[in-house]
């Protein structure tokens, strides 16, 4: 009686194997995509200011800082401040001004939030900060390559 | 009189109102079909009316997607005309929908030249038939691009998702892949299921269908997470 009834065939596994298959390429290629849109989502809001917003020069001037930063050989010293050299302290919200006096470019650098200014003699840079960084590395890659630490508090 | 009617109602409207009429008619059609189609094959077998009314519902969706078309390219001229530039080909969103309509184009010529004719000749014939059964593949597969392509222009159109059009493009056969797979296996195992079956033996089919559908969701659940972690780190 089976042999006549062509429903015997079944399961027909060609068919749902193939889906499976291509599913699990579909799924892969959803995983990759949505960790990659995720990865520029976040670089994104770094630098149209989700987290940290790297600010137009030319709309701010030093009295729209809330900390100011002198950049130096081997230094970043907060102005009107007892904390020790390359070591920098802000509030959520903070405008943080950088600026270089000397006579060497030196740059300021926030690695983890995609910010990488060079700052010639006179130059300055302004930074929003829009969440709280708990000791986030401040970098100058130029010439002294020093380091200092960046915290951001809740205000 | 009909001129106070469409007192206020700008060209663009009217347009709009065409679309959405043309998009509402062939959803429902394709909905309809499908619930036709399943309900219509319970019985193993497709009667004349039945293929009749598949055959209608067929009219509707193509009335209702001519429609679609003709307003959609309304709308992109209007649109030209009004602005001097088309800016909906700059939307992700848009590009997928313009892909899912040609998948809805090319699904609707192999469903009336592949599958109908293949249903009409064997109307009244139990489907378990070798050449009908052999094409349950074609069936599932050309019912889910329609469900899903249909509902997808509709999902798209009102949540305008601010994805790229590869991402929108990967879930959408996603859902078509699960949806076809699920209807293949719902003819082949559900209704078309063996003539002679005791209660034990479903009971274990059924079992053992569980088993390894659980082990197959659990073995890509596991190789995705493997994936996203592979990639982080």
């Amino acid at each position: 009686m089976d042999k006549l009834d062509p429903i015997t065939k079944y399961p027909n596994m060609v068919f749902p194997l193939v889906m499976v298959f291509v599913i699990g390429f579909l799924l892969l290629g959803l995983a990759v995509q949505t960790v990659y849109l995720f990865e520029s989502h976040q670089a994104q809001q770094v630098s149209s200011g989700g987290e940290f917003e790297l600010l137009d020069t030319s709309d701010y001037s030093p009295s729209d800082a809330d900390v100011s930063v002198m950049v130096g050989e081997a230094y970043f010293i907060q102005e009107d401040s007892s904390l020790p050299d390359n070591v920098v302290e802000a509030s959520v919200g903070d405008i943080v001004y950088f600026y270089n006096e000397g006579e060497i470019a030196h740059t300021v650098t926030l690695a983890e939030f995609g910010i990488d200014e060079f700052v010639n003699p006179r130059d300055e840079v302004y930074i929003r900060v829009n969440r709280p960084v708990e000791e986030t590395v401040l970098d100058c890659t130029l010439h002294s390559h020093h380091e200092g630490v960046l915290t951001v508090r809740e205000s | 009189m009909f001129s106070v009617f469409i007192t206020g109602m700008d060209v663009f409207s009217v347009i709009l109102l065409a679309h959405l009429a043309g998009a509402i008619v062939s959803v429902g059609g394709a909905t309809m079909s499908d619930a036709l189609f399943f309900k219509s094959v319970k019985n193993r077998h497709i009667s004349g009316d039945e293929y009749k009314l598949l055959h209608e519902a067929g009219k509707v969706i193509w009335s209702g997607f001519t429609l679609a078309i003709l307003s959609g390219i309304g709308l992109l001229v209007y649109q030209y005309v009004v602005g001097g530039e088309v800016t909906y080909w700059n939307n992700a969103f848009f590009q997928a929908k313009l892909v899912i309509t040609c998948a809805i184009l090319v699904n609707g010529v192999v469903f009336h030249t592949k599958v109908l004719p293949l249903i009409k000749n064997h109307l009244g014939d139990d489907m378990r038939e070798e050449e009908l059964s052999e094409k349950f593949w074609l069936f599932a597969l050309t019912g889910a691009i329609s469900i899903v392509s249909w509902w997808s222009v509709i999902l798209l159109a009102g949540l305008r998702p601010d994805f790229p059009v590869l991402f929108i493009l990967n879930i959408y056969l996603l859902i078509i892949a699960f949806g076809s797979l699920f209807g293949y296996l719902m003819l082949t195992h559900v209704i078309f299921d063996k003539k002679e079956k005791d209660s034990n033996q479903k009971k274990e089919e059924k079992t053992k269908a569980f088993v390894w559908t659980a082990v197959a969701i659990i073995s890509w659940i596991v190789l995705l997470i493997g994936s996203i972690y592979i990639w982080i780190s």
